[in-house]
């Protein structure tokens, strides 16, 4: 696996753990009428700060662990070269961002939607953050998949 | 890029078999693209830009053509 395929599957599992510790706190918030701009908002933080830190933390590790079994198996050091992001890496990522673009376009739509049939500011923030979410994992998904079709 | 890639070939792998053996590593350093590329190129799953296919052409010293070529759609159907 190649180090932008695994930056990828890194930033891939947190945005999966985020958004499994998102969905269920969301539904408790809702069902137990503690649906408050308070909690949301911590919710929130807790998201945006969870996704920057913990892909930063997972790409670190994935490739130490990567370079400690390369070095461990092969006895050489990992080529410099695989480190470094050519031409299809770089279009790998434009589609991808594309994608994550259109569905956080979809989140967006059905946030202002809720303003439309008059619901509070707070389900427009939650629709925002989880499409958010959803976005990153859609275009990481999409980015795996051109990894291994080719471009 | 990327699109209409089953209309340009490549004979890189012979290329590369005819001088010596040399490695989808080697090669990926001479033309600066990561290995990943150089294996998505020779399996006709990524069409390169301009520049990076003439630098491929440069480290076997050929010229594009010998490298890669084109079909057109249909021409195998006009020029059996």
């Amino acid at each position: 696996m190649a180090f932008q395929e695994r930056n990828t599957v890194a930033s891939l599992t947190v945005s999966s753990l985020l958004l499994a510790f998102f969905g269920p706190r969301i539904t408790t918030m809702l069902l137990n009428d503690a649906f408050l701009a308070e909690n949301l908002f911590q919710l929130w933080l807790i998201v945006i700060v969870g996704m920057i830190l913990g892909t930063i933390a997972v790409t670190i590790l994935a490739n130490i662990v990567h370079g400690a079994v390369y070095m461990a198996s092969t006895q050489q050091e990992p080529d410099s070269l695989e480190y470094e992001e050519d031409e299809r890496d770089q279009l790998i990522e434009l589609k991808g961002t594309r994608v994550a673009y259109v569905v956080f376009s979809f989140g967006v739509f059905f946030a202002m939607l809720s303003f439309v049939i008059n619901q509070s500011p707070l389900p427009m923030f939650a629709l925002l953050i989880a499409s958010g979410l959803v976005a990153q994992m859609v275009g990481n998904v999409s980015r795996l998949f051109r990894y291994r079709a080719g471009a | 890029m990327g699109k209409g890639t089953d209309h340009i070939s490549n004979n890189i792998r012979t290329l590369r078999f005819h001088r010596d053996e040399m490695t989808q590593k080697e090669l990926a350093e001479k033309v600066g693209v990561t290995r990943q590329t150089i294996i998505a190129i020779e399996q006709g799953k990524y069409a390169p830009s301009l520049e990076v296919a003439f630098r491929i052409a440069r480290a076997f010293d050929l010229n594009l053509e010998d490298v890669f070529s084109y079909t057109p759609d249909g021409e195998s159907t006009l020029n059996p």
